[in-house]
C-alpha cells in the first residue's frame, strides 16, 4: 500500500512541477486573499503610521492573523483539491489509475499527501506573507508546527474523500465547498484556537487543540483508506 | 393522507377499488392518523391546558416543540448514515437502503431547520438576541450544513448506484464529523448549560409540563414515523420513474428506427 | 395572552412541517401518475422494487 502511495505521490507532484498549476495559480491566489483581507479589516489589521490608531492598538493581531491565514488556507484547500481530481479527468487517466491495480488505499494516500505537501508550501507563503503584511510574530514553534501539520494532512484527506466523490460531476465548482466547508470546521476552529495560544502565549492552553487535529487526521485518513476503493468504483 | 387509490400503478399493490392491500399502506395510514391527532393533543395541552411557568412564562411553551424537534433531527441523520453503511456494505447491499438514506437526509434537514428556528426564537425570548454562538446552537448549525450538503449531493444526476454510493460515503463522513464538531465547537464556547436532552438551558420542568414535553417527543416520532414512510416510497417510485422512463425511451426509440428503415426508402 | 414568540415557534413547526408532509404528498402523487404513465406506455408491468435493465444492484 505504501509502495503505491509514493508512486501516486510521486506522480501527481511530477504532475505539479510540470503544470505549475498551484503555483502559479493558487499561490497568487492566497497571497490576493492576504490583501483583500487587509482591506475588508481594515484598521485591525492595517497601521498608518502616521496615525496614532487606537483600534489596532487594542486589538492584538495575534488574534486575528490566525483566522486569515486558516480561511486562506481553506480556499486555497478547495482550489488544490479541484486540481488533484482534474488531474484524473484528463484523458481518461482515471481509469487508467483504475485499471492499473495500484492499491486504492495506496492511491488515497497518495493523492492525499500531494495535495498535503502543496497545502504545506502555501502555509509557507501565507505565515510569510502576514509576518510581513500585517508584523505577525511567530511564537512556540512546536505548538505551531505540530498544530498545522496534523490541521493539513487532516485537510488534505477530507479533501481528497469528497475530490474523488465528487470526481466526474459537472458541478464540481459548486458542490466540492459546500460540502467540504461544514465537515472541516472542526479543523478551522481548532488550528487557529492552537495558533491564537501560542502567538499570544497561552501556549498550554493550545496542546488539547493539537490533539483534537490529531484525532481528526486519524479519522479521516482511515476513513479515505477503507473507502477510497469504493469511491474509485465506475459509476 | 394516502394518494388516490384508483390512480396508482399497479407496481404498488393497491387494488382499483381502493382499497389498501399492502401492509405498508395499512400501516402508514394509520400513523398518519395517529401523528395528527397526537400534533392536536399535543397543540391542546401545550397552548391551553398547560398554565406559563413560573419563571420563564410563556415561552416554556417553546420547551413543547423544540427539544423533540431536535431529537428527530438528530435520529433522522443517524438513520441516513446507517442506511448508508448498510447500503454500502456489499451483503446488505439494497436500493432500498439508498432510498431510506435519502429520505431520513431530507427529513433531518428539515427537521434540523425547524430546531434552528425554534431555537432562535427562544434565544430572542429569552436572552434577547436572535443568536448566539454557543456550543449546541453551532454544533446544530454546522449539522444542518452538513447534512444539507448531502441533500445537496442526492440533486446530482447520476446513476441510480453511483449517486446511492456518493449519498452512503457522504452521510458517513458527516456522520464521523459529528463527535468532531461537537467536541471542538464545546471546548470553544459554553454557554447551554450541562443538560440532558430533557432539560436545556438547566430549566426545570415538573409535572404536566413534563408530561406535555414527553409527549411532544412522542409525537414528533410518530411524524417522523409516517414522513420515513411516505418519502421512502416517493424515493423508490421516483427512481423507478427513471428507470422506466429510460426503458420507455429506448423502446420509442427503437420504434422510430423501425419506421425510418422503412421510409428511408425514397 | 399567549406570547408573540411562542406562537410565531409553533406555526414555524407545525406550518413547516405541514408544508413538507403537504409536498411529500403532491410530489408522490405526480410520481404515481408518471409511473402509470409509462407503465401503459411501456405495457410492462413493474412490480415495486425490482431492479431494472439498468440493473442498479
Amino acid at each position: 500500500m505504501f509502495r503505491d502511495a509514493l508512486l501516486v505521490l510521486g506522480k501527481d507532484l511530477r504532475i505539479e512541477l510540470r503544470a505549475k498549476v498551484t503555483l502559479r495559480q493558487v499561490a497568487p491566489f492566497v497571497v490576493t486573499v492576504l490583501v483583500l483581507f487587509a482591506f475588508s479589516l481594515d484598521r485591525v489589521l492595517v497601521r498608518d503610521v502616521n496615525v496614532a490608531d487606537t483600534i489596532t492598538d487594542s486589538v492584538p493581531v495575534a488574534y486575528v492573523v490566525p483566522g486569515l491565514i486558516w480561511l486562506a488556507l481553506l480556499f486555497a484547500l478547495l482550489l488544490v483539491v479541484a486540481r488533484s481530481v482534474a488531474i484524473e479527468e484528463e484523458d481518461g487517466a482515471g481509469d487508467a489509475l483504475r485499471l492499473s491495480g495500484l492499491d486504492p488505499a495506496g492511491i488515497f494516500l497518495g493523492k492525499a499527501a500531494a495535495v498535503a505537501v502543496q497545502l504545506l508550501a502555501l502555509e509557507v507563503l501565507l505565515v510569510g506573507g502576514s509576518m510581513l503584511f500585517f508584523q505577525a510574530r511567530l511564537a512556540a514553534p512546536a505548538l505551531l508546527l505540530s498544530a498545522t501539520l496534523l490541521a493539513t494532512i487532516g485537510l488534505a484527506a477530507v479533501g481528497t474523500c469528497y475530490g474523488a466523490l465528487s470526481s466526474g460531476l459537472r458541478s464540481r465548482e459548486t458542490l466540492l465547498p459546500v460540502l467540504v466547508m461544514p465537515v472541516v470546521a472542526p479543523v478551522v476552529l481548532a488550528g487557529v484556537q492552537a495558533w491564537q495560544k501560542a502567538l499570544s502565549g497561552e501556549v498550554g492552553d493550545g496542546w488539547p487543540w493539537v490533539r483534537l487535529l490529531m484525532v481528526f487526521a486519524v479519522v479521516y485518513l482511515s476513513f479515505g483508506v477503507l473507502a477510497y476503493g469504493a469511491l474509485l468504483e465506475e459509476s | 393522507m394516502t394518494t388516490p387509490s384508483d390512480q396508482l400503478p399497479a407496481s404498488t399493490g393497491v387494488s382499483g377499488d381502493g382499497r389498501p392491500q399492502s401492509r405498508i399502506q395499512t400501516v402508514s395510514y394509520l400513523l398518519g392518523l395517529a401523528s395528527v391527532a397526537s400534533l392536536v393533543v399535543l397543540t391542546v395541552l401545550g397552548l391551553f391546558v398547560t398554565g406559563p411557568d413560573e419563571v420563564q412564562g410563556e415561552v416554556v411553551r417553546l420547551l413543547y416543540i423544540h427539544p423533540a424537534t431536535a431529537w428527530v433531527a438528530y435520529t433522522a441523520f443517524g438513520v441516513t448514515s446507517f442506511a448508508g453503511l448498510m447500503w454500502l456494505w456489499p451483503r446488505t447491499r439494497r436500493p432500498m437502503w439508498d432510498h431510506i438514506a435519502g429520505a431520513s437526509a431530507s427529513i433531518g434537514v428539515v427537521f434540523t431547520g425547524i430546531t434552528l428556528g425554534l431555537g432562535s426564537i427562544w434565544g430572542r425570548a429569552t436572552w434577547g438576541s436572535w443568536w448566539v454562538w454557543d456550543a449546541r446552537v453551532t454544533s446544530t448549525l454546522l449539522l444542518f450544513l452538513l447534512y444539507a450538503g448531502v441533500v445537496a449531493l442526492r440533486q446530482v444526476p447520476s446513476s441510480l448506484e453511483a449517486r446511492a454510493r456518493r449519498t452512503a460515503i457522504g452521510a458517513l463522513i458527516a456522520f464521523l464529523d459529528v463527535p468532531l464538531v461537537h467536541f471542538s465547537v464545546k471546548w470553544w464556547k459554553t454557554l447551554h448549560q450541562e443538560a440532558s436532552v430533557l432539560q436545556p438551558s438547566g430549566v426545570q420542568v415538573h409535572g404536566l409540563q413534563l408530561v406535555t414535553m414527553l409527549f411532544s417527543f412522542l409525537s414528533f416520532t410518530l411524524v417522523y414515523a409516517w414522513l420515513m414512510i411516505q418519502r421512502t416510497r416517493l424515493a423508490r417510485w421516483e427512481d423507478q420513474v427513471l428507470a422506466g422512463g429510460l426503458d420507455a425511451a429506448i423502446e420509442a426509440r427503437q420504434a422510430e428506427a423501425g419506421s425510418d428503415l422503412v421510409g428511408s426508402s425514397r | 395572552m399567549r406570547d408573540g414568540y411562542v406562537i410565531a415557534g409553533w406555526v414555524l413547526a407545525l406550518a413547516g412541517i405541514g408544508m413538507y408532509a403537504y409536498r411529500t404528498v403532491i410530489r408522490t402523487r405526480q410520481v404515481a401518475a408518471q409511473l402509470l404513465a409509462i407503465e401503459s406506455s411501456t405495457g410492462d408491468d413493474r412490480s415495486a422494487g425490482s431492479a431494472g435493465p439498468l440493473g442498479d444492484a
